[in-house]
């Protein structure tokens, strides 16, 4: 499957660092001398130096041989332009494109049924701001996924230093929870990602990943001594378009906020577009500024400005002055592993995202939805099971997976199963795995169908 | 039926130019669209979209192409051959050389595994793969087909 991706930004590099890896074919198209040089030194795709936008590159590039078009330049405009082209030039390859702006929110269906025909648009600030919704409504979580709809979460968990779970062996745990059944799929431990046996320990700071059906959310966070948490009260530090968009959304949920933006011009049009939502002018990095707004009696306070330093010590500022939680914007990914370390939980990227919607979309058989995990080293896959598929119709035990994945969810219509090994998956179920990066090449090839699938 | 029923010889290319997935699929469906009065792009991303839930490249050198179309009236097979090979990505990973593309209505009741049953059944007799690959011209294809076809 040839791909072309245009913009080598840090999107554009991670999906075709990834995809590099899956043995498929990556061409990487950029106007800038100095990313392409990042790609070809970093990772083995093909590179072309020039504009996303131009037909002429798009052809050298072989756009007329390429099923997908992933346009993920820095701007909407050359963005939707390569999806012009490409409908003019291959109107058969399939056009992802990443369109920012909030003018355009009404428009991605229209974008879909008139040229350029884009068949998925990705805003990753509309993302973003559910990503923040789910991580202010999960206490304690550092990270929430959601499947199936919604009805099955995926939730990432710091156990504290004194937990009483420590020393735990997860064989032991059903006979400490009582009947509620729960998945434990990932441990992170010192940065290094455990799938559990029944013989695994749960020890203090790991980082878990569980599943659980919705109703029981919170049932199952008590056992992990997390309790569910008033939200009254929330600071939105910079008013850029993220930070509005929360607001607008905090504002419909009758959360008292408030909005902290440094541009005096910008924060006229925010008063104007908000309704109740208190816009000040200022610093929000400012000890003086988040005094006088009394951030103790703040629940969570999400940095959202450009400029990622700025955040991380905001967050940690206003962690320190008492605020109950912090949500932080970052943007680069090497940033990641070094935020636990610096007591920095909750992060969220636009561009981590825009990654998820794409890969949903460039994985193999019918993948509803995927998440990258710790950013790199897994993902929760999100798929059908079809008819003629080596997964279907036989118990989970009699299927030799490829180490390093486990099914987490099977929901079939209506009904809910997690999984065990007499598990039997039937044709159209729709399955959540767990796999490591490195096992994903075989997820797809076990999600894939064979000849006589029509 | 018979497989020389659903082909016809307008709809036999003996020499694929592409080497790519997409390209050879656009060449292969392009005289179908004029006998099945089908839009060739909707038929085009039916066919890579089934190709995205696992190839249809079976190896050693076949591809059998397929997909449901709505509004098609009547079953309908393409043919080609590449004599340089077309990267399919089949499963064994060699190029692919001889293609049977078959399209069927999105209601079609069966007959259509019954035809790629028979076309795949046919593929395994090596002496005559390989006097289809050497056919110089549509009326050979037929004439070799016509010899190993059966009702079915």
């Amino acid at each position: 499957m040839k791909i072309l991706i245009a913009g080598a930004g840090e999107v554009g590099f991670n999906i075709a660092n990834r995809l590099a890896h899956e043995n498929k074919d990556v061409v990487v198209i950029d106007e800038d001398p100095e990313a392409i040089k990042r790609i070809s030194e970093n990772i083995d795709v093909q590179v072309v130096n020039g504009s996303g936008s131009s037909p002429v590159v798009l052809e050298e590039a072989g756009i007329k041989e390429a099923e997908i078009l992933l346009a993920v330049t820095n701007s909407d405009e050359v963005n939707l332009v390569a999806c012009l082209a490409t409908d003019i030039i291959s109107p058969v390859t399939k056009k992802l494109a990443r369109i920012r702006g909030s003018d355009y929110d009404d428009y991605h269906e229209i974008l879909l049924d008139n040229a350029p025909h884009i068949d998925t648009v990705i805003n990753p600030e509309i993302e973003v701001v559910r990503t923040i919704d789910r991580l202010m409504n999960v206490p304690g979580a550092v990270d929430v996924g959601e499947f199936a709809g919604g009805r099955l979460k995926f939730v990432g968990i710091h156990l504290d230093k004194k937990t009483r779970l420590a020393g735990i062996r997860l064989s032991d745990l059903p006979s400490l929870i009582g009947e509620q059944r729960l998945l434990i799929a990932a441990i992170v431990r010192n940065e290094e990602l455990i799938i559990p046996t029944g013989d695994d320990t749960l020890m203090p700071d790991d980082l878990v990943y569980f599943v659980c059906e919705e109703e029981n959310l919170f049932d199952t966070l008590k056992i992990f001594d997390k309790h569910e948490e008033p939200l009254r009260r929330a600071l939105i530090v910079g008013g850029g378009s993220i930070g509005f968009r929360l607001a607008r959304w905090l504002d419909e949920k009758s959360i008292y906020t408030k909005i902290i933006e440094k541009d005096a011009e910008r924060c006229t049009r925010l008063a104007e577009h908000l309704n109740k939502v208190v816009v000040l002018c200022g610093d929000g990095s400012d000890q003086e500024i988040l005094n006088e707004e009394n951030i103790q009696d703040i629940d969570v306070v999400i940095t959202l400005t450009n400029d990622e330093e700025t955040n991380i010590l905001t967050s940690l500022l206003s962690k320190k002055m008492g605020a109950r939680k912090t949500i932080t914007r970052i943007s680069k990914f090497s940033y990641f592993p070094l935020m636990s370390m610096i007591g920095i939980d909750q992060v969220v990227s636009p561009r981590l995202s825009a990654i998820n919607t794409i890969l949903k979309h460039i994985r193999r058989g019918r993948v509803l939805s995927a998440k990258a995990i710790k950013g790199e080293l897994a993902e929760v896959v999100e798929a059908v099971a079809l008819e003629t598929s080596d997964i279907v119709d036989k118990p989970l035990k009699k299927i030799s997976f490829p180490k390093g994945v486990i099914i987490i969810g099977i929901l079939r219509a209506d009904e809910f199963i997690l999984p065990s090994g007499d598990s039997v998956i039937k044709p159209d179920d729709q399955i959540v795995i767990f796999a490591r990066r490195q096992a994903i090449p075989k997820i797809e090839k076990i999600l894939t169908v064979k000849l006589e699938y029509f | 039926m018979r497989i020389l029923d659903v082909l016809q010889k307008e709809a036999i290319l003996v020499d694929l130019k592409s080497q790519d997935k997409k390209g050879v699929l656009e060449e292969l469906v392009t005289p179908l669209t004029h006998i099945a009065h089908i839009d060739q792009e909707d038929l085009v991303r039916v066919l890579i979209e089934r190709e995205r839930l696992g190839s249809t490249g079976i190896g050693g050198g076949i591809g059998i192409p397929h997909g449901k179309l709505k509004g098609l009236k009547s079953l309908v097979l393409g043919f080609g051959l590449s004599r340089r090979g077309v990267d399919f990505e089949s499963i064994d990973g060699r190029p692919t050389h001889i293609f049977f593309l078959l399209i069927t209505p999105e209601n079609s009741t069966g007959v259509h595994l019954k035809l790629l049953a028979q076309i795949s059944r046919i593929l395994k007799n090596d002496p005559f793969k390989k006097k289809l690959f050497n056919a110089a011209d549509s009326e050979e294809v037929l004439s070799i087909i016509d010899e190993e076809d059966e009702e079915f």
